[in-house]
């Protein structure tokens, strides 16, 4: 099958586990505590071996997520080592539940700083707040800067509203380090996912797309492996639910086979050039089709992929859009 | 508006093989993966395929032209019409991509007599006089058939693995034809392209 010339990627994810303690009802993974698939080490070694193996020039990250991957345990460390000792930058991503106290935070950060760990990411919000208390990851966090780590601390925001934010102003110490530039707070919009329960949502509409497309910075980078050796197209939200998004398996393929073949999709390529967005545009203004979402990022590109109409309509014009996109 | 309700899982088997069909599988990683993984059915991850168009689809598959114009006798032309790719394969021809349903004939048109004189006459309109001559049991009047403008007239991409998007002359002069290779592709395309 005739393919685009690939980009080397730069970073392996790891989705070390799909067990999680903070059980969100919409979490994008579904992870729950009681369920879910989680790598043994002798697995995390073996794909950054291969990734390594297969672009020893190109990558430069290795990226630990989850479900939560201190769940790992004395595992975390040990990876965090091999990825190290492998030449590569570690970072991860918690949702902080192991700060039960201060100094139990800061001991856990500092075994992990002589362990080779780079950055650490936090990921917050009332969906976790609902069952892990939000002072666990304020002190993992709190913990982390003053360990030397530049974090993040993503908090999610429904409606434009933050209320973990609203009580984290109250705490001195935490504004201090974000004034001072050692927390980096990010904001990212909160979105509804099917997992015990189906949420309801709005009937489909001529829903015009009114945001500016941007292109898609989460494809063509990364090589995203599950606990059960697949390899997943992008890091972005939903990904796993999407059978466009899963290129293959590690136990059945090379790894460097399967990478290579996102580029053979020319609609992955589009929104990696255009964003989903402009796809929806593209839909919008040229066919009849309603959605039942628009947004940018990945709220478009699940669009593009879950309405059973999108795809088959840009198959059948296909020459009408690509004569625009990819020829002079 | 829809009400919140149970998400009911479906069984295994049933989302593996919405997933196979490409269908969005709206559930929890845990519980897609593992379906997915436990089912051998064919997945397909890629939603939209780049279709390549007639003149990229023969710069990709040069080599098959050359062969098959000092190979063009019946028999031949019969085994490669039969299994295109199968025929290069076993005269061990390497192709930058399988043959799609409608280049091998065009294919084969290409290797007539008549056609291949013409591009090896160094006139360089020769293949132009030819596509449009209007004498009897000529080469047009032997080739009616019309295929889909899109594909005939399809740009080439810029950007393909192993593919490169325009034809190297040199290689064909080296061959014994003209040098006006890349222009005759263009003729034969354009012949062949519905109105």
């Amino acid at each position: 099958m005739p393919s685009f010339r690939p980009r080397k990627p730069y970073k392996i994810v790891l989705i070390t586990t799909f067990r999680c303690n903070a059980a969100c009802v919409d979490c994008c993974f579904g992870c729950r505590p009681d369920r879910g698939k989680t790598m043994t080490i002798d697995e995390m070694k073996h794909y950054v071996d291969i990734c390594m193996d297969a672009y020893p020039d190109s990558i430069r990250q290795l990226d630990l997520t989850g479900g939560e991957c201190f769940l790992l345990g004395s595992d975390l460390d040990e990876i965090i080592r091999y990825g190290k000792d492998r030449g590569l930058l570690v970072a991860l991503v918690s949702n902080g539940y192991w700060g039960k106290s201060y100094t139990a935070a800061l001991e856990r950060i500092l075994q992990l700083r002589a362990s080779g760990l780079n950055e650490i990411a936090f990921s917050v919000g009332d969906d976790h707040q609902h069952i892990l208390p939000l002072k666990g990851c304020r002190n993992a966090a709190v913990a982390s800067a003053r360990a030397g780590y530049k974090v993040e601390f993503r908090m999610e925001t429904r409606y434009g509203q933050c209320s973990v934010y609203e009580k984290l102003k109250e705490d001195s110490a935490f504004m201090r380090l974000v004034n001072a530039g050692k927390i980096d707070i990010v904001f990212w919009m909160w979105r509804k996912y099917n997992n015990d329960v189906r949420h309801g949502r709005g009937y489909p509409w001529h829903w015009r797309p009114y945001e500016e497309s941007k292109p898609c910075d989460l494809l063509f980078k990364n090589i995203v492996i599950t606990p059960y050796g697949d390899v997943l197209a992008c890091c972005g939200i939903g990904n796993s639910r999407n059978p466009h998004m899963r290129l293959g398996n590690v136990w059945k393929e090379p790894v460097k086979t399967i990478y290579e073949r996102t580029y053979e999709d020319i609609l992955k390529v589009w929104i990696g050039t255009d964003g989903a967005q402009a796809i929806l545009q593209y839909v919008y203004d040229n066919s009849d089709i309603k959605f039942h979402q628009s947004g940018n990022g990945c709220e478009a590109c699940i669009e593009v992929f879950e309405n059973p109409k999108i795809i088959p309509f840009l198959r059948e014009h296909y020459d009408d859009w690509a004569k625009k996109i990819f020829f002079i | 508006m829809y009400k919140d309700r149970l998400n009911k899982i479906p069984q295994p088997r049933t989302i593996a093989r919405h997933y196979a069909e490409g269908k969005y599988c709206d559930y929890p990683a845990d519980i897609v993966l593992s379906a997915v993984n436990s089912h051998d059915y064919e997945y397909n991850p890629t939603a939209i395929p780049i279709k390549l168009g007639f003149i990229q689809m023969f710069i990709a598959n040069y080599k098959a032209f050359l062969y098959l114009s000092e190979h063009n006798t019946p028999n031949d032309t019969s085994a490669f019409l039969e299994n295109p790719n199968g025929f290069m394969e076993k005269a061990g021809v390497q192709l930058g991509t399988p043959f799609d349903n409608v280049a091998p004939k065009i294919f084969i048109a290409m290797v007539e007599k008549d056609m291949l004189e013409a591009m090896r006459n160094p006139n360089t309109s020769a293949v132009c006089h030819l596509v449009y001559s209007s004498d009897e049991d000529s080469w047009p009047k032997r080739h009616p058939e019309r295929y889909p403008k899109d594909y005939m007239k399809r740009s080439t991409y810029a950007t393909l693995k192993d593919i490169p998007y325009l034809l190297d002359d040199n290689i064909f002069v080296a061959k014994g034809f003209n040098n006006h290779m890349s222009i005759n592709i263009l003729h034969i395309g354009d012949f062949f392209a519905e109105k």
